[in-house]
């Protein structure tokens, strides 16, 4: 518990620390940030009514102070660009994401795992070496390639998924999804609402596995090195020639030894599809928390670029103290030493 | 070998799970004859529902704050209404009012409302509206409050009858008033049921209560907006007319390019020269390139007046006698022709061909400047100057690489810098640029809109577009035409500024763009106004059938 604590209580000064930065860093940005809310020729009294507005009349060392007065009061502020709220925004950007980088988390767990035991059974063999230039590929292509190139297929090509968004406008309009968690999968499934579920997953396939895809490449890397490693092991030789079945020492002996290593590629590969979903959610219009950092970055809207480093930062912190908690659960070594 | 049967089992299960799912999400419907059937006589959603790309969303729905033009004429038409409008022929026409006179002093406009008219939620629409809106605008100060800077009072005589009084004659304002920034009337109950501390503003931002067709039902933030049939519009719609207009937002072109080829989208309102051909050569998608002089984005490079070597008029005269305009009109994909000054050629009367001095690429010309002011040429040592472009435009780099060789040969290097928008605007507002691309746009019909930002010296300031002319001759021809209703003496005026910012050449002022969208077939009566930028008003607007992919 006191691990836990300790962990938590060491966010602050890393929420403090960004918050400082990305104030900082936007104000040293060249341009002014009111620029994007002022018409080409603002007059003195049109500029002045914008800065009062977003109280950009007053000193930076007062704006920061409030800044940060006003975020320990869970206020964000109100983005320049979008004129709502930061915790607005970033509320329904956030569920979007959430929805999108979980499933392709799923998928990158769960495939990347298997792929890479399937890869360290098969050494050498023609299925590992399918499936290393197929890795292999998820690591080497930009990922908004392989998103255009699957849009181009799947979409223009043979029509199965759509080209992009969360879910059909003439689905929602024949029976309506009250919003309730944000998260669609979910909400249709209140709703009892089967065509929304089936549309929202057909819209998530091809953006979770086009994000899942890099991650996955690195996740069944690891796994296979991990894998490998143990399947060598002295004590595997020695249950080999107790006459074990080759699956169940895989799935039940080897695996369990090698998940360490691949935890904590998980944990990585989760900060990999925050910075994935940027370019994924650009492609596929997905109104997350990517696109929303591109667009308040073009805009210089400090608010929303402040207020999103701060939840992705608090949300990777948060990632991987869940892997760091895990740890010990996997690997018997670490349990003593944890309260 | 086991493992591979299941790895195959697993991707047939995922193809399977894509191909089988429910038809009525799958292909909308068979073909163009065949709408889907729906419950009694209602018709198929699809039908009536218009879906517009588009890339960029608006910055707020309250028209008195908003100012960008672009969310103006792409989003507000089908929602709010000016007094008067530009006819197809350019020609002023009635909109909410039916008819105007002006003062023999021209200081008072008087305009006779529409009658029996009503905002969306039910409020009518008279003079007392007119007032509130023009003084909601005017106490916010924002948006485009400073075209209507002259108007004193707005003066409600009865009901149907209202005067704007003015502080000094104002020539532009008729033309003002038909264009998008004079569709500013909101529901004056709607602002003050929804006041709050702000006036309104938080909720206009997504909320509308205008006299137009269509009210906005919600907007989806960086996903959709979709807008519904004004229950008290004026007119009842047909059955089969548009009901809903959805604008979908995409930030990619070729996925713009897609969804039209593949009939998700019925409109997109604009589109990179780059996809003119590919779409041209797709089934079921007609492209149009029309002249728009509401938006004619002149693509310009604005130089910093004030410093050397700029400052002298045979510097920037051999600069526009160095660049090859043919290459760059050639990048345009023929929707841009070469720009003669800031005014459309088609802009009668004022657009003289006699005043506008027209550059072309000629070194030999480019050679007897730089040596009338003294250079030498090739410029010895080689001038290094940075060229900055807007990072939202692609073309634009493309035409800086191009103007890059071009100076080359003169002895000039170019570092071209990509910049954000607000890094742009204060690059110009605080004149921190050697060279710096701009687009241009009309922002009202009349010839005032041309100059009196870029070429008074009252404007060259920090917020300021001027790039540095400060020529009182100048100043006394733009306020005399501004303040003289006098067409004749008008035109007399124009025709010396135009002929001062050309032959001077204050501004390199490369092309004037056409727009270029693209529609599906199926999509009938898109009435195209020159006068205003990318515009659908949906009420017009029919589809005659669904395609099919």
């Amino acid at each position: 518990m006191r691990f836990i604590a300790g962990r938590l209580l060491l966010t602050v000064p890393v929420l403090f620390a960004v918050l400082t930065i990305s104030f900082f860093a936007t104000l040293a940005v060249p341009g002014d940030p009111l620029a994007s809310l002022l018409p080409d020729h603002p007059t003195e009294e049109q500029y002045q009514a914008v800065a009062q507005e977003f109280g950009a009349d007053r000193p930076i060392a007062e704006r920061w102070l409030y800044y940060v007065s006003r975020t320990l009061h869970g206020d964000l502020g109100r983005s320049l660009r979008t004129r709502d709220t930061v915790v607005d925004d970033l509320g329904r950007a956030a569920v979007a994401t959430f929805e999108l980088a979980g499933l392709a988390f799923v998928i990158t767990a769960l495939l990347g795992v298997t792929l890479g035991i399937v890869a360290a059974t098969q050494e050498r063999r023609p299925a590992d070496f399918l499936l290393t230039v197929f890795t292999t590929g998820g690591v080497a292509a930009p990922i908004f390639w392989t998103a255009l190139l699957l849009q181009l297929v799947f979409y223009s090509q043979l029509g199965w998924l759509p080209a992009g968004g969360r879910i059909d406008d003439f689905v929602t309009l024949a029976h309506p999804v009250p919003r309730r968690t944000g998260l669609l999968l979910v909400d249709s499934v209140l709703a009892a609402n089967p065509d929304a579920l089936g549309d929202t997953l057909r819209h998530l396939i091809l953006p979770a596995s086009v994000l899942a895809y890099r991650g996955m490449g690195v996740v069944t890397r690891i796994t296979r090195a991990a894998m490998l490693e143990v399947l060598r092991a002295p004590y595997m030789q020695t249950a080999r020639s107790f006459g074990a079945r080759e699956r169940r020492l895989v799935i039940v002996q080897a695996l369990p030894n090698a998940l360490p290593p691949i935890l904590t590629v998980l944990g990585l590969a989760f900060g990999d599809l925050l910075a994935g979903s940027i370019l994924v959610e650009a492609v596929f219009n997905w109104p997350g928390l990517g696109l929303y950092t591109v667009q308040s970055i073009s805009a210089l809207d400090y608010p929303g670029v402040i207020g999103v480093s701060l939840l992705v930062t608090f949300v990777y912190v948060i990632a991987n103290l869940a892997i760091d908690l895990l740890h010990p659960l996997v690997d018997p070594r670490l349990r003593s030493g944890a309260g | 070998m086991r493992t591979l049967r299941w790895l195959a089992l697993g991707v047939a299960v995922l193809v399977v799970a894509c191909t089988t799912t429910p038809q009525a999400v799958q292909s909308g419907a068979p073909s163009a004859t065949a709408p889907a059937a729906t419950p009694a006589g209602t018709p198929d959603p699809r039908l009536t529902t218009l879906t517009i790309g588009v890339t960029q969303e608006p910055q707020s729905f309250d028209p008195h704050v908003n100012n960008a033009a672009v969310s103006a004429y792409r989003f507000y038409p089908n929602i709010y209404e000016s007094l008067i409008q530009y006819g197809t022929d350019g020609s002023l026409q009635p909109m909410l009012a039916d008819s105007w006179t002006v003062s023999s002093d021209q200081l008072t406009l008087g305009f006779k409302l529409h009658p029996g008219v009503k905002f969306s939620d039910g409020t009518p629409f008279n003079a007392a509206a007119v007032k509130s809106s023009l003084d909601r605008m005017r106490a916010i100060k924002k948006g485009q409050v400073d075209l209507f800077a002259p108007i004193s009072t707005v003066n409600p005589v009865d009901d149907t009858t209202v005067d704007l009084v003015l502080s000094q004659p104002y020539a532009p304002l008729l033309a003002i008033l038909a264009g998008w920034q004079s569709a500013i009337f909101v529901s004056p109950t709607a602002i003050q049921t929804n006041a709050g501390t702000d006036n309104a503003q938080t909720w206009l931002s997504n909320h509308t209560a205008g006299t137009g067709p269509f009210t906005l039902e919600s907007w989806d933030k960086n996903a959709k907006i979709v807008m519904v049939r004004n229950p008290n519009y004026r007119e009842t719609p047909a059955a089969t007319a548009i009901q809903r207009v959805v604008y979908q937002f995409t930030t990619e072109q070729e996925t713009l390019r897609q969804q039209l080829a593949a009939g998700d989208l019925d409109i997109v309102e604009e589109i990179s020269p780059a996809l003119i051909a590919p779409l041209k050569a797709t089934n079921g998608v007609q492209v149009n390139v029309n002249v728009t002089r509401g938006a004619s984005y002149g693509q310009v490079i604005f130089m910093n007046l004030k410093q050397k070597p700029f400052d002298d008029v045979n510097f920037r005269r051999a600069l526009a006698y160095a660049i090859d305009y043919n290459r760059i009109v050639a990048l345009w994909n023929g929707v841009a022709v070469q720009s003669q000054g800031p005014m459309p050629a088609d802009f009668k009367p004022w657009f003289s061909a006699a005043d506008a001095v027209q550059y072309h690429q000629d070194l030999a010309k480019a050679e007897a400047s730089l040596k009338a002011g003294g250079f030498s040429f090739p410029l010895n040592p080689r001038m290094k100057m940075s060229l900055q472009w807007q990072s939202t435009q692609t073309i634009q780099r493309d035409m800086a690489s191009l103007i890059k060789e071009d100076l080359a040969k003169i002895g000039i290097d170019i570092d071209i810098q990509s910049v954000e928008i607000p890094v742009w605007r204060q690059a110009i507002w605080k004149h921190a640029f050697q060279l710096i691309f701009s687009q241009e746009p009309m922002r009202y019909a009349d010839p005032d809109a041309f100059y009196s930002g870029d070429f008074i010296s009252t404007e060259y300031r920090d917020g300021g577009f001027n790039p540095g002319v400060t020529d009182p001759h100048m100043d006394d021809l733009i306020n005399g035409g501004k303040s003289t209703t006098d067409q004749a003496k008008r035109l007399q005026y124009y025709n010396e500024v135009q002929k001062i910012v050309t032959d001077q050449e204050l501004v390199l002022w490369l092309v004037n763009k056409q727009q270029a969208w693209a529609q599906g077939t199926n999509v009938a009566n898109v009435v195209w106004n020159p006068a205003y930028g990318p515009h659908f008003r949906a009420n017009d607007i029919k589809k005659t059938g669904l395609r099919s992919r």
